[in-house]
């Protein structure tokens, strides 16, 4: 697969060398014009927007990553300020949902965004330091001061602690939202994330690839292995290694196992918003099951830290297959009891039916992704689209719905399940035999890579910068759930009734530990 | 110890935040498979109806302050359970910019219980720690 060729068939007015080239070095005063020519162009979704801190050269590089929903192919534009003021125009008039990419980079990176509509802090409180993730900012000698140093005052309190909405509450996740709302409806959403931050990406940076393949897990507690599995593909990418056809297969069912993990804790998550609590016992039940899985193959629970770049740490144990099949068999027949206690339940539809509509061109405005894309009817899934690991090998369908209201979300998750437990019996069938892991070489060369997956919630992609020694000298991790929760759940929110914000917001299936990373 | 102690210690009540992902291995015992009612504990939504604060895994410093002052809305005797390596050390965070690295800088705690996250039948084994403390006449905070 080479995503960065270009497909044919673009229409419009655009230049051709900005559809011939998968990268394009942009100057200052022409972002605006270019990004909306190749968003006329095709390229409607913003997957991302990065920044790179190069002190030596006295620059920041901002990359765009661009997708077409359409021609399926991606495109990257890149744009160097210099680091003494930087400073570059907002492009949240062309995609709503940029905003959201570029209050992180203003807070992370201190880049100054003309014409935002909000460049207020996200994560961190009464920061008083340089921004974080600049290659000036030492978190150790930082750490050692605030936190070690015995002599340092307490921390002072911070502001006042209004809870509508969390950061204490059964139904949210571990962020704060004010709800504005004039009787039962919402007129406004006001979100602070940020009780999750741990600087993630930052931390990366002083860790080598053995290292980091346990931090990775750390970012979604509800699903690591599709994080696992970016991070060991970003880094054979950048490697120019590709990991053995074995390790490959093991890597894909792992994951999926991973995918129905996370839907059944869904299940479980979105009941008990919902006040429906025998569901949710239940589908906690079933989860347990799963988790033993992860525990034989890989020794851990919740955060497996089984896959490493260049393959994976351990080979299935003996007759390891069948505890698989035994499951997936389970889990099927339980499909249809959860079609009874849940997803045809006239509760739960009520509930949801109708409940948080979200077109398809919103949607991909606000970059959506995954499960809750699909459910507004857009057939986009980037293991078909670009196939990667062992999906080539495999035949399934995409779940899409159309309606777009929480019920389409919650059905569209419900054939998810169906179609991974498929997935996986197709790949039990041809697994090869083999070694399972290579030695990736130690120094990461000077050059950078990014690799996108799908996982349970949408896209995460990774982006990674070498320098020649054994540490990444910048990671990006873009996960679903920053768009879900900042972008899509504010504006779902908006007129919606208090009562359903919960609804909503779980049949988002958001993970604020991703979301702040 | 007197039945004071006795009934407290059959009658925990956990306020419903989970600061970070120990709360992941937490949600086993709120199912069936481990029912933690069966010890009378039972999870509320309001701090001033709890006795146990559960600080499950790595705090941030953002929030900090929030649980400070759920604990401070808490009535007496309370007691604390800290779970995970994070509250501890640090753990895996030991040089994050954003995260506290020992929780028993700014709030008591009672039982630590270590793992990243701990299984659940470690932390059975915590709150089990718990009500024996009091049992053995522990007055809590």
């Amino acid at each position: 697969m080479n995503s960065e060729e270009l497909k044919p068939g673009f229409q419009g007015s655009t230049p051709r060398a900005l559809l011939e080239n998968a990268t394009i070095s942009v100057k200052k005063e022409e972002l605006r014009k270019v990004l909306s020519q190749l968003k006329d162009a095709g390229f409607d979704h913003l997957s991302d927007v990065t920044c790179v801190d190069y002190p030596d050269e006295r620059e920041f590089e901002i990359l765009y990553h661009l997708w077409s929903h359409a021609k399926k192919c991606r495109k990257v534009v890149k744009i160097r300020l210099p680091r003494e003021s930087p400073s570059i125009e907002s492009v949240s008039n062309i995609w709503e949902g940029a905003q959201i990419h570029e209050r992180e980079i203003c807070e992370l990176f201190g880049v100054n965004f003309e014409e935002h509509p909000d460049p207020s802090p996200l994560f961190l409180e009464d920061w008083k330091e340089i921004p974080p993730l600049r290659k000036d900012f030492d978190t150790r000698e930082y750490v050692k001061r605030e936190y070690y140093d015995e002599s340092s005052s307490e921390q002072k309190e911070g502001g006042c602690f209004l809870l509508p909405f969390g950061p204490q509450h059964p139904a949210s996740g571990h962020f704060r939202a004010l709800i504005d709302c004039a009787g039962e409806e919402v007129t406004g959403l006001m979100l602070y994330p940020g009780y999750l931050h741990r600087g993630i990406e930052k931390l990366m940076e002083y860790r080598t690839h053995e290292q980091n393949a346990m931090l990775v897990d750390r970012i979604c507690v509800l699903e690591p292995y599709s994080y696992e599995l970016g991070y060991a593909n970003v880094a054979e990418k950048i490697a120019g290694v590709e990991a053995p056809e074995r390790a490959k297969f093991i890597r894909t069912i792992m994951t999926e196992l991973g995918r129905i993990l996370s839907h059944i804790t869904w299940i479980g998550m979105m009941s008990f918003a919902l006040g429906f609590e025998s569901a949710n016992r239940i589908a906690w039940g079933d989860r347990e099951k799963i988790i033993r899985l992860i525990e034989i193959a890989s020794g851990g629970r919740i955060y497996p830290c089984h896959f490493v770049p260049g393959g994976v740490r351990r080979d299935f144990p003996e007759g390891f297959e069948e505890k698989i099949s035994r499951v997936l068999n389970h889990l099927q027949k339980k499909l249809v009891f959860y079609d009874d206690l849940f997803f045809k339940n006239a509760t739960v539809i009520k509930r949801t039916e109708g409940v948080g509509v979200l077109d398809a061109k919103k949607a991909v405005e606000l970059g959506t992704t995954g499960p809750n894309l699909r459910a507004s009817g857009v057939k986009s899934d980037i293991r078909k689209d670009e196939p990667y690991e062992a999906y080539p090998e495999v035949d399934f369908e995409i779940v899409t719905q159309t309606k777009g209201d929480s019920y389409a979300r919650v059905l569209c998750r419900r054939g998810e399940i169906a179609e991974s437990i498929s997935i996986i019996k197709q790949l039990l069938e041809k697994i090869p035999k083999g070694e399972t892991r290579k030695q990736l070489p130690r120094k990461i060369p000077k050059r950078d890579a990014r690799f996108c997956l799908e996982a349970a919630r949408g896209e995460a992609c990774f982006y990674m910068v070498g320098n020649e020694t054994d540490k990444p000298y910048r990671v990006k991790v873009r996960g679903p759930s920053f768009s879900h929760t900042l972008m899509t759940f504010s504006y779902l929110a908006k007129g919606a009734q208090v009562a359903d914000i919960p609804a909503i917001y779980w049949s988002l299936d958001p993970c604020p530990s991703d979301m702040d990373r | 110890m007197g039945i004071k102690h006795k009934t407290r210690a059959r009658s925990l009540w956990v306020i419903n935040y989970f600061t970070a992902c120990g709360f992941i291995e937490l949600l086993p015992w709120v199912g069936s498979g481990y029912d933690m009612e069966r010890f009378g504990i039972l999870a509320k939504g309001s701090p001033r109806h709890a006795d146990v604060l559960i600080i499950a895994g790595y705090v941030t410093k953002k929030a900090l302050p929030r649980i400070k002052r759920i604990y401070e809305q808490m009535p007496s005797p309370k007691y604390v359970l800290a779970l995970g390596s994070c509250p501890m050390t640090g753990g895996m965070y030991w040089d994050s910019y954003s995260t506290i690295k020992r929780i028993d800088k700014y709030i008591p705690v009672d039982v630590w219980v270590t793992g990243c996250p701990p299984k659940p039948e470690n932390i059975g084994h915590g709150l089990v720690m718990l009500m024996k403390k009091i049992e053995n006449g522990f007055e809590g905070h």
